[in-house]
């Protein structure tokens, strides 16, 4: 048996393993986890901003249709993408009254990674992660 | 102190949040962590392969393994700093991932293999070192290490899903 | 950075159906992820070996051309596997892939790093019994490792971007 058919047949054994696997793995790439045809634009008090990496999370407090508190949470850039697109530590403090854009979670919960954080003044902070248009570069 | 509980002292210690809240440090930690994975177990790979009969084949596996062996050991040192500081940043969720502790476990079996091969296997190299076809438990012992290698590495990638 | 008349192209890409069917799955992208990082570890593995040999800095026991031989197979075999499994990966992510800078550069580096890689290893099997390799070897080594190391670094900023 040659070397290369040996290397083939490694390689094909990996996979299969893998494959079998698959099931168990989640998924992380924008697609897998959020819907690009559920896209959500939320008004809300922001309660918290975890600055932290990998991905920053922002939670939000928002009423829902009825009038019902609901808490929201939002998916951002890590803090190194959120520095370079001008989004410091300080610029969202707990109390902010902001709109958030973004795509909704496929798994249902009250969850979105956002693209921009909008102010009342008309300020838009984007937020540099995973979702199409979250650095500020327009329609995907 | 339970397990859970010495987690969440480790999150909540401001050395935790420091890494964890960083904007080139944790970049840094990752990239480090990802490029040793191809040192480190790229050179371990060469020496399961020629332990498997698969690569190297003229050389001696004392020739392969112990030229190796500093940079096999210094990229691991690498990966053990940069694995402990990026576990350190997200140490309960690390306890609660079902893909960490799968990571953790086979780690440990592959220390242990490394470990019982250099003990047992290898002291009796002499004998085998030149052959293609290595007899049985050293080659028992290069399969094993590449199998684990493999869901070593893919179970690190996983633990970043769903979080 | 991409010339806007590519453009086009990639939105072709964005939209094919192999695009679509990945980025629909919950398990595909992450699968084939974790086969380009195992790809990795082959290609940047042996491309390690390699040059460590022709650093000086390893594996001195052999003889630079005989450990080229037995690399290479295993340096193509990890290439071929990691373009194939990228190209799976960038599809589903063309768009994203079309404004990004780090995706950019990573193409720039692989592009002089398999270049790079052709004369390198041209040089490595053609490396006589007397051992003294020609005097670009050592720092064009140097070059191609770094080029290497770079894909890898451009190409972790794609996901952290």
């Amino acid at each position: 048996m040659t070397t290369s058919t040996k290397i083939e047949i490694w390689g094909l054994g990996l996979c299969s393993l893998l494959l079998a696997a698959a099931p168990a793995v989640a998924h992380h790439s924008f697609a897998a986890e959020f819907d690009i045809k559920r896209p959500v634009k939320l008004r809300g008090i922001v309660t918290e901003m975890e600055w932290i990496n990998p991905h920053s999370w922002i939670h939000l407090d928002v009423k829902d249709a009825n009038g019902k508190t609901v808490s929201w949470k939002i998916e951002g850039g890590s803090p190194n993408s959120l520095l370079r697109l001008g989004f410091t530590k300080a610029a969202l403090p707990k109390g902010s009254d902001v709109v958030v854009e973004g795509f909704r979670a496929k798994d249902g919960t009250n969850t979105a990674v956002g693209q921009f954080v909008a102010f009342a003044d008309g300020r838009k902070l984007f937020l540099g992660g995973s979702a199409p248009g979250a650095h500020g570069e327009g329609d995907h | 102190m339970s397990l859970l509980a010495i987690c969440e002292s480790i999150d909540s210690t401001a050395f935790s949040t420091g890494i964890r809240e960083s904007v080139w440090l944790f970049p840094i930690l990752e990239t480090i962590h990802l490029l040793g994975i191809a040192v480190s177990a790229g050179t371990i790979l060469f020496v399961d392969l020629r332990l498997l009969g698969l690569c190297m084949k003229r050389e001696r596996l004392s020739d392969v393994l112990e030229q190796l062996q500093p940079w096999t050991l210094g990229a691991f040192l690498a990966m053990g700093i940069t694995g402990s500081l990026l576990f350190v940043t997200e140490a309960v969720r690390c306890y609660h991932s079902p893909f960490f502790r799968a990571k953790a476990a086979m780690l440990i079996l592959a220390g242990a293999n490394a470990l019982l091969f250099h003990w047992k296997v290898y002291p009796g190299v002499a004998d085998w070192d030149g052959m293609l076809r290595i007899p049985g438990r050293a080659r028992l012992a290069g399969g094993i290490s590449l199998t684990l290698w493999i869901g070593i590495i893919a179970m690190g990638r996983a633990i970043a899903y769903g979080r | 950075m991409f010339p806007a008349a590519a453009r086009a192209f990639f939105e072709w890409c964005d939209g094919a159906w192999i695009s679509v069917a990945i980025r629909e799955s919950t398990w595909m992208f992450a699968v084939i992820e974790i086969l380009h990082l195992l790809g990795l570890t082959v290609l940047i593995g042996s491309v390690v070996v390699l040059h460590l040999r022709l650093l000086g800095l390893g594996m001195r026991k052999q003889a630079v051309a005989q450990l080229a031989d037995e690399l290479i197979p295993w340096i193509r075999g990890g290439l071929f596997f990691m373009i194939v499994t990228g190209v799976l990966l960038f599809l589903p992510e063309a768009m994203k892939c079309f404004g990004s800078r780090p995706f950019f550069f990573k193409m720039l580096l692989l592009t002089a790093a398999m270049a790079l890689h052709t004369a390198v290893v041209g040089g490595a099997r053609r490396a006589t019994d007397a051992e003294r390799l020609p005097s670009w070897s050592r720092p064009a080594a140097w070059l191609s490792l770094a080029l290497w190391f770079g894909v890898g670094i451009a190409g972790r900023a794609i996901g952290f971007q």
